[in-house]
């Protein structure tokens, strides 16, 4: 995974539309971003979805970008942003549809509308053999906000600014809120009865 | 969250976020509190797991989809000036074509409002423009600008010139530039007498302790003003003398400067908040010294310690009501805390009796302890 080494003639060049510049942001950023988008969605599909949009708007948004952050940290927010607002949408797709256990049948339909248990994905599975599945599930039960903050904090080990800056909250409020997310995420872990080592 | 805990500071804690006199405070804390202790436990296995998540990899061919993705984005984007260059109205509605007629609408306002003097109508382009008279209602009746003729320029100039005569006669001519200088500033020169005799920094380390007089320790009874004594060894005020423990009172009266001190109390800190603190270096010791005797006058040198074999425990509980206060410490054990060596140091404050007289002044009772020197950290408690 490169670091970061991108300056202000590479978002230049990207404003003004240079397909290697664009593919060089797109590569040196998509592992981290991908990450980020499959522990935020908890499904491989989801999370190339999840990507490929954040990237998209990206693109369009990339004019009003002014540099005030580094590419990573504004590729971050709007990764964050396009999930919060993938949840709205479908929180307000599911409040209208009939509630089912059954997998809708029609191609293009969303087959995901069993709200009462997680995805059974077969990466799920794959986590459970790994010994990670309590974590993932403690993850599913987070708040949205609780959820990225642990995530970009814990498992993307990002600076109190650079979290301050992804989600356009001030320090104090970085420090309040992972403090909280850290205390319920150990509250959940326990209720789901692993035993701390 | 029961009062006395610190969990609201556990997170800062474990990221190394709090400053280091709070990170202390919280350290301290977890010595003794097993519920917090718990907590900051599984806070930081929680934190490990979450790191140990496996990194997950997009798939192949994800990057290419996404650039390609990318690439029909651009294409389908229309900003400004991408239009076919063909087109004139593809191009005029370009920035560049805007730009332009900004500029041409620009040009055109600013010819049609050239000041009428600029042009050539007869009249002398050096002429002096002026307003219009006013009328005979005092108001301007015409705003134009008004053209003056050669003569009325040449009339006007020459007033102008004789009033110039006038004023240098009445104020004389001035100074020509170059013989301008500054002024040169007349201070004598410097008296460099007391400085001539300056000794070398140890000489004056030796000479002060030689000229210290040994502190004397006041009699039981007696009260002394605390706000202006320098520390004494053992000093005592009012009634408290009789309650304090047979060690204090019988020591002997050591100069604070032999190395062989041990202990140092009084009732007259610079520290007004309450203070604990295992000090292990000479900076340190120096720093806290400085603020410890900054109210004093004479303010005593700082006290011989040799850091490679001590430390100096230093308790001061703060400000107190009245005099009759003392601190001492109870006990000091050597202990483990996670794997390493630990010191615990237990303390007292000595209030005075509740009938006894005492001195209506605010007290800040302390006590400096000379110690063997621990490897590990030192964690301070009061005891009842």
């Amino acid at each position: 995974m490169q670091k970061e080494g991108h300056s202000a003639d590479d978002i230049y060049k990207i404003r003004e539309g240079d397909e290697n510049a664009v593919a060089k942001m797109v590569q040196d950023h998509l592992p981290r971003i991908f990450n980020l988008c499959f522990r935020l969605t908890a499904n491989r599909e989801k999370a190339e979805d999840l990507s490929q949009e954040t990237f998209i708007n990206a693109i369009r948004s990339v004019a009003r970008f002014r540099g005030e952050s580094t590419i990573s940290t504004w590729l971050y927010r709007i990764a964050v942003n396009a999930w919060k607002n993938r949840n709205r949408s479908q929180a307000r797709r599911f409040s209208k549809m009939h509630i089912s256990i059954f997998e809708g049948g029609k191609d293009g339909e969303d087959k995901e509308i069993d709200i009462a248990s997680p995805d059974p994905s077969p990466l799920e599975n794959l986590e459970r053999n790994e010994g990670n599945f309590f974590i993932i599930q403690t993850l599913k039960k987070l708040e949205e906000e609780e959820k990225v903050i642990i995530l970009l904090k814990d498992v993307d080990e990002k600076t109190y600014e650079e979290i301050a800056g992804i989600m356009n909250i001030n320090i104090g409020t970085v420090k309040s809120r992972l403090s909280r997310a850290r205390e319920r995420f150990r509250e959940i872990f326990k209720v789901l009865g692993v035993k701390q080592s | 969250m029961s009062q006395g805990h610190i969990l609201h500071l556990i997170s800062e804690f474990i990221d190394g976020e709090l400053d280091p006199k709070m990170s202390e405070k919280v350290r301290t804390h977890l010595f003794f509190c097993n519920h917090c202790r718990n907590i900051l436990k599984e806070t930081q296995e929680n934190e490990k797991r979450l790191k140990d998540l496996p990194f997950m990899t997009p798939s192949k061919g994800l990057d290419q989809k996404i650039i390609q993705a990318l690439k029909e984005e651009m294409k389908s984007q229309k900003p400004m000036g991408t239009l076919e260059p063909s087109s004139f109205w593809g191009w005029f509605v370009s920035y560049k074509g805007l730009a332009l007629a900004a500029t041409a609408v620009l040009v055109v306002v600013l010819f049609k409002n050239i000041p009428q003097h600029l042009k050539s109508d007869g009249l002398s382009v050096s002429t002096v423009a002026r307003h219009a008279p006013l009328d005979e209602n005092g108001s301007a009746s015409d705003d134009r600008e008004v053209m003056m003729n050669e003569q009325e320029f040449h009339d006007l100039t020459q007033t102008k010139i004789a009033a110039e005569t006038t004023l240098k006669e009445k104020l004389g001519t001035p100074a020509p530039i170059e013989n301008l200088k500054p002024k040169e500033k007349s201070m004598p020169p410097m008296d460099m007498a007391p400085f001539a005799k300056v000794a070398p920094k140890a000489d004056i380390q030796k000479a002060e302790s030689k000229s210290v007089s040994p502190i004397p320790v006041e009699k039981k009874g007696e009260i002394s003003s605390p706000m202006t004594a320098a520390p004494s060894i053992h000093q005592m005020t009012g009634k408290a003398g009789a309650s304090a423990p047979a060690a204090l009172r019988s020591a002997p009266n050591v100069s604070s400067h032999q190395p062989g001190w041990s202990e140092i109390t009084g009732a007259s800190s610079g520290f007004l908040e309450p203070m604990a603190e295992a000090i292990t270096n000479a900076r340190s010791w120096s720093r806290i010294w400085a603020r410890h005797v900054a109210g004093m006058d004479p303010k005593p040198g700082v006290p011989t310690v040799n850091f490679t074999t001590h430390d100096v425990l230093f308790v001061c509980p703060g400000s107190q009501p009245t005099g009759g206060y003392a601190v001492e410490f109870t006990r000091v054990e050597n202990t483990q805390w996670e794997g390493k060596p630990a010191r615990v140091v237990y303390y007292r404050l000595i209030t005075p009796p509740e009938n006894s007289m005492k001195t209506m002044v605010i007290t800040q009772p302390f006590i400096f302890r000379q110690v063997p020197k621990s490897k590990g950290p030192t964690f301070f408690k009061a005891v009842k």
